[in-house]
């Protein structure tokens, strides 16, 4: 019992809450860190809100079974999280092998989400949206579509094009970043797989699985905003 | 160890939040197709916002954390909050800027050019 617990705690316990209080603290510097990103998409919408609404037609766009990628994509992440605290959960009552599927189930929800986000990219790309120089080639639809919004609320086009440009910038920035920590996540789980194979985790010794999760969750969370706001928001 | 022990949520209290969870995803997919005006951000937002507590209170399992942990989350969303609230009072209070003055100021900056 004594070698679970590390000499500066008191207990087990104290042990585990300092654990979870470290995670949350870095979990309240992301929040800040997407909340950064996530306020200069809001002034921009305001500011440019035809050209961006053309855009978030577009985000919206790519759909399966008539229901768009990025609905599925969060049924995928939500499902993920139900996974993750079921795995957390059979590690607190020391169900190894219950807690091994789940975190083989994360990992491919996981791995299904970016697929479904690399499956948006390469339309986003074919559309011509990518907001580098050279790729950025609205086709023609796209353009009349921009066009007849420029006419509409007297904009110049060329700035319209830039709004609409920015948009994408927004897009790909949010989007990319979040990806990014679902594939750090992924690595993580998958350490997470490794240790539980070896059964490194016992009804008293969890806290990796429970600091990971905490993880998995903000991840979800942060999905759960940039859903409504790029997809849906007209 | 029996303090941590009365902390395991049922299996039950899990699939039921997940219910939810799909239910609200459904919600606001559906919401979003009717055309309600400003009404829709509103919904959407709300909608989400739900979604999140009940992810942080329930699969986060905050709702069962000590005092401690409470504050640290709300520090969290505190900051977050006077970050957007102190950014959007500023730009929603000013002179509201329309599409052609928002480019004519742009054109200001960049000395006339483009």
């Amino acid at each position: 019992m004594s070698d679970l617990v590390a000499h500066q705690f008191d207990d087990l316990e104290q042990q585990t809450e300092a654990g979870t209080l470290g995670m949350w603290t870095f979990l309240a510097t992301e929040v800040l860190f997407f909340g950064g990103m996530i306020c200069g998409y809001t002034i921009y919408r305001h500011l440019y809100f035809p050209a961006w609404h053309q855009g978030s037609l577009i985000v919206d766009n790519l759909r399966w079974f008539g229901i768009s990628s990025g609905a599925w994509n969060t049924a995928v992440l939500l499902t993920s999280s139900l996974t993750v605290a079921l795995g957390v959960r059979a590690a607190k009552l020391g169900r190894n092998r219950t807690l091994l599927r789940m975190l083989v189930a994360t990992l491919l929800l996981g791995i299904a989400f970016l697929g479904i986000k690399a499956a948006e990219y390469t339309h986003e790309y074919y559309e011509g949206v990518m907001p580098c120089r050279g790729v950025f080639h609205p086709d023609d639809e796209i353009s009349s579509n921009l066009q007849h919004t420029a006419g509409e609320q007297q904009i110049n086009q060329s700035f319209l094009l830039h709004e609409f440009q920015l948009f994408w910038v927004f897009y790909f920035f949010m989007t990319g970043v979040h990806a990014l920590h679902m594939v750090i996540g992924i690595g993580l789980f998958t350490y997470l797989l490794i240790e539980a194979r070896r059964g490194r985790y016992t009804p008293q010794k969890h806290a990796q699985v429970e600091v990971m999760g905490l993880y998995w969750h903000f991840v979800d969370l942060v999905w759960i905003f940039l859903f409504p706001l790029l997809y849906l928001v007209r | 160890m029996e303090t941590s022990e009365h902390k395991i949520e049922g299996l039950p209290t899990y699939l039921l939040i997940y219910g939810l969870l799909m239910a609200l995803l459904v919600a606001t997919v559906v919401a979003a197709t009717f055309d309600l005006g400003q009404w829709n951000v509103v919904i959407a937002l709300t909608i989400a916002v739900l979604k999140a507590l009940l992810v942080i209170l329930f699969f986060m399992h905050v709702r069962h954390s000590s005092r401690l942990t409470w504050i640290f989350v709300a520090a969290a969303f505190v900051w977050l909050g006077l970050l957007l609230g102190l950014t959007l009072t500023d730009y929603t209070t000013r002179d509201q800027p329309t599409p052609n003055s928002a480019a004519q100021i742009a054109v200001v900056d960049n000395g006339g050019h483009r």
